[in-house]
């Protein structure tokens, strides 16, 4: 996972809910000086909260995504929101969708690069 | 992967090799030195129900011994079983330097306890624990099991005692009553019936650390949390000045990656509220003793109280009227005009 496009993450979440399993595994995801680049916040909540777990990921050029795991009424299994579906959140989606995001802002990024060498190579042959 | 433990130092039956039993590729190739060694005079003589027919270093058992996942098992639950006491962490790529700086704080956090402790109760009353007490990174998957294998397989067949011989025999050495160590085929089974029933494992997945101690000792779980979970006021850090490698880089960014999830104390499932709870106790164990006895002494003053405060208030009244009637006939004798108030009129009525 390219991670070197996030710039915070935001987390709580209740370990002694199914629910906490992915923001968990989503950490531990992360490269070994994550906390040198990323500014994480993270914050674990007691055993008897109703308070949804969520994860909130902050990026280079300001996009944020935010992803939350309520418990379902029956206890049973995770009932996630994102955005307008109603199947919850796995680790995968959430790789995915940061690793897209990071081809995005490094194609971007190499355009922008390209387009700085091309005008100094004008300015050199002129 | 082949073994790590060599298997010429185990004497294991050849019916190991058994079909009935899975064994992967790998495996097939690791071949047992396996001798049964011949019963003994006594054990042909007495040819009780329990014959010792299998080896006591390594029993017939539903998991491979030989594996370091089974070795794994083993030590678990024995770890389970003999610390009553463990929290776990979440553990997020730490580097090894970063998680020696952290071992190195706590090592000297809880050295200080001890010594104190030491100081204030002498050498004949405390036993020093500081080194006992270990953050050690575990296996998850293994330790899922072993959990439910301590909390649930509790075996009624005592070692020893004869063992009800079964009446058509047994098909399968692994199925003997007799066998109740970890990796039995019973221990298996009873755990198995058991899964996701236990509370703490939800907390099980992803990469854990369990910090054990051998003894429930609210000053060792306060000077371990001010290490690797401080919350002021309770659990400070240690200052800069005052602990100069605590603050070092390594330490500091190995304890981000730390995360306190919850607890198991004396076979309870704490969160990480209930663990500074626990770490906040005054005095450790002997002065919860010491409270409780106080408050059951309190406890008992009162209702004592209580109960006789109906007698009580009926014998003052009474008292106080004959004291009055006393008054009364004295003042008529002395033909005395004083009036006297009886003094000792009850404000209170018997209830």
């Amino acid at each position: 996972m390219r991670t070197t496009y996030l710039t915070s993450l935001r987390t709580a979440f209740n370990p002694f809910s199914r629910t906490s399993h992915v923001p968990r595994l989503f950490l531990q995801l992360l490269p070994v000086n994550a906390h040198k680049s990323i500014k994480i916040t993270q914050a674990v909540l007691p055993r008897t909260t109703k308070t949804p777990a969520t994860l909130e990921l902050g990026f280079k050029d300001g996009r944020t995504m935010t992803f939350n795991w309520a418990e379902s009424a029956a206890g049973q299994g995770v009932t996630g929101v994102k955005e307008k579906d109603e199947k919850p959140t796995q680790l995968a989606d959430i790789v995915e969708e940061v690793e897209r995001h990071a081809r995005i802002l490094g194609r971007k990024e190499e355009l922008q690069g390209h387009a700085m060498l091309g005008r100094g190579a004008v300015l050199l042959l002129e | 992967m082949p073994p790590r433990i060599h298997l010429q130092s185990f004497a294991r039956p050849s019916s190991s090799q058994s079909s009935s039993r899975f064994v992967c590729v790998q495996c097939r190739h690791a071949t047992a030195a396996a001798t049964v060694p011949a019963p003994t005079e006594s054990q042909i003589l007495n040819s009780a129900p329990s014959t010792q027919r299998y080896s006591q270093i390594t029993p017939p058992s539903h998991r491979d011994p030989a594996y370091r996942k089974s070795q794994l098992l083993r030590t678990y639950v024995s770890l389970l079983q003999t610390t009553p006491l463990i929290i776990l962490f979440q553990h997020n790529n730490l580097k090894a330097l970063e998680w020696a700086s952290i071992r190195r704080e706590l090592a000297n956090a809880l050295q200080k306890v001890d010594e104190t402790q030491l100081k204030d109760r002498g050498p004949e009353a405390y036993i020093p624990i500081s080194d006992s007490i270990k953050l050690t990174v575990i296996r998850t998957n293994m330790f899922e099991p072993a959990l439910r294998i301590t909390e649930y397989y509790k075996p009624t067949v005592v070692k020893g005692m004869p063992v009800p011989a079964q009446p058509h025999g047994i098909e399968d050495e692994r199925l003997d009553p007799s066998l109740t160590h970890t990796l039995s085929r019973a221990a298996h089974d009873i755990a198995a019936k058991h899964r996701n029933q236990h509370p703490l494992t939800p907390l099980l997945t992803g990469p854990l650390a369990v910090l054990t101690f051998p003894t429930v000792s609210p000053q060792h779980v306060r000077a371990a949390l001010s290490i690797l979970a401080p919350q002021a006021p309770i659990f400070p850090a240690p200052t800069r000045r005052a602990n100069p490698g605590y603050h070092e880089p390594a330490t500091q960014e190995g304890l981000k990656k730390l995360m306190m999830l919850g607890a198991r104390i004396d076979g309870q499932v704490f969160d990480t509220e209930g663990v500074r709870w626990v770490g906040g106790i005054e005095g450790g164990i002997d002065g919860l003793r010491a409270q409780l006895v106080g408050m059951l002494q309190g406890f008992g003053a009162g209702i004592t109280t209580t109960l006789e405060a109906a007698s009580r208030n009926l014998w003052l009244t009474v008292e106080g009227r004959r004291r009055m009637l006393e008054e009364q006939s004295t003042p008529k004798k002395e033909e005395a005009g004083a009036e006297v108030v009886g003094g000792e009129s009850t404000g209170e009525k018997a209830t």
